[in-house]
C-alpha cells in the first residue's frame, strides 16, 4: 500500500512518510493481521474441502457450483 | 468624546418572525416548550422501563414471576434474590475477568487511535487520503466474515483460551475510533503544530506535549466507548475463551438460562449488578462524556 506512491518520492516526501509511520503503523499491522489475513484466508479455504480438522483438500470452484 | 452610534441592520428575517409570535403566541410556546419535552420524557419512558422491568423482576419471588397481569411493584420485594445469584455463578471472578478485558481494551484504545488519529490528521504524508480510505472502508466489513480467519491467526500465536484475542487487538486502532479522533483533531488549528514545529519540536512531543492535553475529550470518549463495549462483548469471549474460569460477566449471565427454564428473577438480580458498573462510569464522567460525543460534529 505504501509501494503504490513510490513512484517519484522527493525528500520531503521521504521524510513526512518516516514521520507518519510510528504513528500509523500500528494500524497497518492491525489491519494486514486481523482483517487481510483473515479474508484472504477464507478465500482460499472457500477453493478447498475442510471439516475443521485435518487438511483442507483443494476442490476448485465446487463449494461456489454447489452454492 | 464621540458617542459610537452602533448601526445594526435591521435582521430581514427577525421581523416576519416576530410577527408570527405576536399572532399566535400560544402555538408558538407549545411549540418551543412542549412538543421537545413531551418526545423527550416520550423517549425517556422508552429507555427506563427495561430498567424498572429488570429491577423489579429483580426482587420477585419465584410464584409472583409467573402472576398474569404482572404485578408493577414486587408484592414481598426479596433482595435475597441478589445474593443467590451472585452464588449461582462464579460471579467473583466473572466479575474479576471482565475487569481484565475491560481495562486491557480501555487502555489499548485510549493509546493506539489517538496515536493513529494523529498520523492522518496532523501529518502530512503520500497516500494519506487513500489510507484513510481503507479505514473507513474496514468499518464496513462484517465481523462474520473474519471469525474463521481470526480464529486460525490466534490459533496459530497459540492465544486461544487466553485473555490476549480480546485485548490485543485494541492496541491497533478501531476504525470508529480512529474515525471520531480524526474528526476532533482536524478542528484544532494547525497553527498551534506549526508554531510547536519551528520551536523545535518533534512529532512526539507536539503530539503528547500540545495535542493530546487538548484532545482530552475526545480520548475520554474513545476509552468509554471501548470500555463499555469490551464489558458488554458476548461473542468474542464466546469464540476464543474454552475454559468456564475464563468467562466475562456477559456470558455468565447465560448461565441461568437452561434448556427448559429460565430463572427470570436472578437474571435480572446479576443483569442488574452487571450493568450498575457500567452505569456508574457514565454517571462519573457524564459531563465529559456528553461534551465529547458532540465534539466529532463540528468539522471546523
Amino acid at each position: 500500500m505504501i509501494a503504490v506512491p513510490r513512484l517519484r518520492l522527493d525528500r520531503n516526501d521521504r521524510r513526512s512518510l518516516l514521520t507518519a509511520l510510528p504513528f500509523v503503523g500500528p494500524w497497518i499491522f492491525g489491519f494486514l493481521v486481523f482483517t487481510v489475513y483473515p479474508i484472504y484466508y477464507s478465500f482460499t479455504i472457500s477453493f478447498t474441502r475442510y471439516a475443521g480438522l485435518g487438511e483442507p483438500t483443494p476442490i476448485g470452484f465446487e463449494n461456489y457450483r454447489h452454492l | 468624546m464621540t458617542v459610537r452610534t452602533v448601526e445594526r441592520p435591521l435582521a430581514v428575517e427577525q421581523r416576519p418572525r416576530t410577527g408570527r409570535r405576536r399572532q399566535r403566541p400560544l402555538a408558538g410556546l407549545f411549540q418551543a416548550a412542549v412538543t421537545p419535552r413531551v418526545i423527550l420524557i416520550g423517549m425517556c419512558v422508552l429507555y427506563v422501563v427495561p430498567f424498572y422491568w429488570m429491577a423489579t423482576t429483580a426482587l420477585k419471588d419465584n410464584p409472583e414471576l409467573n402472576i398474569y397481569p404482572p404485578t408493577l411493584w414486587p408484592q414481598a420485594p426479596n433482595p435475597g434474590n441478589f445474593v443467590s445469584a451472585v452464588r449461582y455463578i462464579p460471579f467473583p471472578q466473572f466479575f474479576i475477568n471482565s475487569v481484565i478485558l475491560t481495562a486491557g481494551t480501555a487502555i489499548g484504545a485510549g493509546i493506539s487511535n489517538p496515536l493513529i488519529a494523529y498520523g492522518f490528521a496532523r501529518i502530512r504524508w503520500p497516500g494519506r487520503d487513500l489510507m484513510f480510505a481503507i479505514v473507513m472502508a474496514t468499518i464496513f466489513v462484517p465481523f462474520p466474515v473474519l471469525i474463521l480467519g481470526l480464529f486460525d491467526v490466534f490459533t496459530k500465536l497459540g492465544w486461544i483460551d487466553t485473555f490476549l484475542p480480546l485485548i490485543v487487538p485494541a492496541f491497533f486502532g478501531n476504525p470508529f475510533y480512529i474515525f471520531l479522533m480524526r474528526q476532533f483533531l482536524l478542528q484544532l488549528p494547525i497553527e498551534i503544530s506549526d508554531s510547536a514545529r519551528i520551536d523545535g519540536a518533534r512529532e512526539l512531543q507536539i503530539f503528547w506535549h500540545i495535542i493530546l492535553p487538548l484532545a482530552k475529550p475526545a480520548v475520554a470518549v474513545v476509552i468509554i466507548f471501548a470500555a463499555v463495549a469490551a464489558w458488554n462483548e458476548f461473542l468474542l469471549p464466546l469464540i476464543y475463551l474454552q475454559d468456564e474460569s475464563r468467562y466475562p460477566l456477559a456470558i455468565g449471565l447465560q448461565f441461568f438460562r437452561s434448556q427448559h427454564n429460565v430463572q427470570y428473577n436472578l437474571l435480572m438480580a446479576a443483569s442488574t449488578l452487571v450493568v450498575l458498573p457500567v452505569l456508574g462510569l457514565f454517571l462519573a464522567f457524564q459531563k465529559f462524556f456528553i461534551e465529547g460525543v458532540s465534539v466529532g460534529a463540528v468539522k471546523g
